[in-house]
């Protein structure tokens, strides 16, 4: 018999709420860090900040694509057992992606960016960092930031802003981005402008 | 216009604690499954300011018209620590506001209050409170008709189209024709918005008195229409202009007279039929507004 699968939500209707109103609070001010609500382990290579994001916004209606290194049986069976999730290996059809690591723009560049009458379509991609306390500073500046928001972020490479710019300019399209670092996570929705790359 | 002053504090903030859950319902009544579908409609939302997301609205246990979109979202939203306010027309204690807010603390057990600077969630059909809110706190608007071009172009395909090109042309020949025939801007309500340069939105039914509060809002702004299965929404600090023309710029509504109760001369008023000779009396449509600044005063 296999093992069990991880578990989910010690309270899940309580826990979800919490941790939906963090992604809601990321998304809405961007590139401010938001502590993890429910201490999760980690999964695999899943780290505690994406399984919080897949046991809130993960069902059996939202297609999710895994990276290479997520691709494996213990981390299938947590998506399986506690959100239902369809796991598609076509990027085009994913409406979240997950990354152990961050990819390459060629690694990007398939997935979905919605179209001109429906830019909600577009996956959501949730990156996997290092910390979100230390590493390469960013300035940022948008929707949700009264002036300008700095970043700091360990684990991204070096294409990653270069790519996020180009990103910027297909909007309404464009994928928005989570980072998911093991202690906390931060968003990056497509409207958010780089002022400055350190 | 008149800058609106910062209202006194008050000296004790009303607020009902939490109470038990009635056992036969799921925390703010949704499924989770309903939440999870809500709550990834809301990050689309919130990530294309002013876009409508379509979403599998569901049946709830009121008539469309009276908040099923507002509601569900708050739903969504809520969580065990939230005090909640819910206004309607500005009033914490019309039919509307008190069913809903007796719905969520049956439902979610949520604390509650009718003080706009103690709320951390405020669902709302059609006003702004008139106090400013802060970041942190979420305003969520009841709509009834999502789509500000509709009633000039009923095919979605075509508004769908419209907003992808940013096509508004029609929406200012509408309020052209309203210069041509009234001399003014006749629109006083659902005024139209460009939110971030891009899309323009209905502001829900609210007077244009309130739609510069909509602009650089510390606050999450979060729409949603019931019937019509649309979700939208302003980040906070965002860019949210009221559409207008070099020579008749947008304008909001002023009274000739302060409130008959608290004498603010800054906040939007209700005209009240006083008998049946005609008397009429202004009074502050924000009932929490209204009340404190009465307080203060005596």
């Amino acid at each position: 018999m296999n093992s069990l699968p991880a578990t989910g939500f010690p309270n899940p209707s309580e826990d979800a709420s919490h941790s939906f109103r963090g992604l809601l609070t990321a998304m809405s001010q961007p590139a401010s860090i938001q502590p993890l609500t429910t201490q999760l382990p980690s999964v695999g290579k899943l780290n505690p900040a994406s399984c919080l994001i897949a046991l809130t916004l993960v069902d059996h209606e939202s297609p999710v694509w895994l990276d290479d290194d997520l691709d494996d049986e213990t981390v299938k069976q947590f998506f399986k057992f506690n959100c239902s999730a369809p796991l598609i290996k076509q990027q085009s059809k994913a409406m979240l992606a997950f990354f152990s690591h961050c990819p390459s723009p060629q690694g990007l560049a398939n997935f979905n960016k919605g179209n001109a009458s429906y830019p909600d379509a577009s996956t959501t991609l949730i990156i996997q960092v290092k910390s979100l306390s230390s590493g390469n500073a960013v300035t940022l500046t948008g929707p949700g930031i009264q002036t300008e928001q700095v970043l700091k972020v360990d684990g991204l490479n070096k294409y990653f802003w270069a790519w996020f710019k180009t990103n910027q300019t297909i909007f309404p399209l464009g994928n928005d981005v989570i980072l998911a670092a093991p202690d906390c996570l931060a968003a990056l929705p497509r409207t958010t402008k780089i002022v400055e790359v350190s | 216009m008149n800058e609106i002053p910062p209202k006194e504090p008050l000296i004790e903030t009303i607020i009902e604690p939490a109470t038990q859950i009635d056992p036969n319902y799921n925390f703010a009544y949704l499924n989770e499954q309903t939440k999870k579908m809500i709550r990834r409609a809301l990050l689309k939302a919130v990530a294309i300011p002013g876009y409508q997301v379509p979403f599998a609205g569901r049946e709830m246990p009121m008539p469309y018209g009276w908040g099923t979109g507002g509601v569900q979202i708050t739903a969504s939203i809520l969580t065990p620590d939230d005090v909640l306010k819910v206004i309607d027309q500005g009033a914490d204690d019309t039919t509307n506001a008190v069913s809903i807010r007796k719905f969520f603390q049956r439902t979610a057990g949520i604390a509650t209050t009718l003080n706009t600077a103690a709320a951390t969630v405020i669902q709302t059909r059609h006003r702004i409170p008139e106090q400013k809110l802060q970041e942190g706190q979420i305003l969520v608007y009841q709509v009834p008709i999502p789509e500000p071009l509709r009633f000039l172009e009923p095919r979605e395909t075509e508004t769908r189209k419209m907003h992808a090109f940013e096509d508004y042309g029609l929406m200012h020949v509408k309020l052209y024709e309203d210069i041509s025939q009234h001399g003014h801007i006749a629109t006083t309500y659902a005024y139209p918005v460009m939110v971030e340069n891009h899309y323009v939105m209905d502001p829900s039914p609210i007077p244009k008195f309130d739609n510069p509060k909509m602009n650089n809002n510390p606050a999450l702004q979060l729409f949603g229409a019931g019937r019509e299965k649309r979700i939208y929404a302003i980040p906070p600090y965002t860019k949210v202009v009221s559409l207008d023309f070099e020579d008749h710029p947008f304008e909001i509504q002023a009274w000739d007279q302060p409130c008959e109760i608290c004498g603010a001369e800054d906040s939007f008023l209700d005209e009240v039929i006083m008998d049946d000779q005609g008397t009429r009396m202004f009074v502050c449509s924000d009932s929490d507004y209204c009340q404190s600044r009465s307080e203060v005063q005596s």
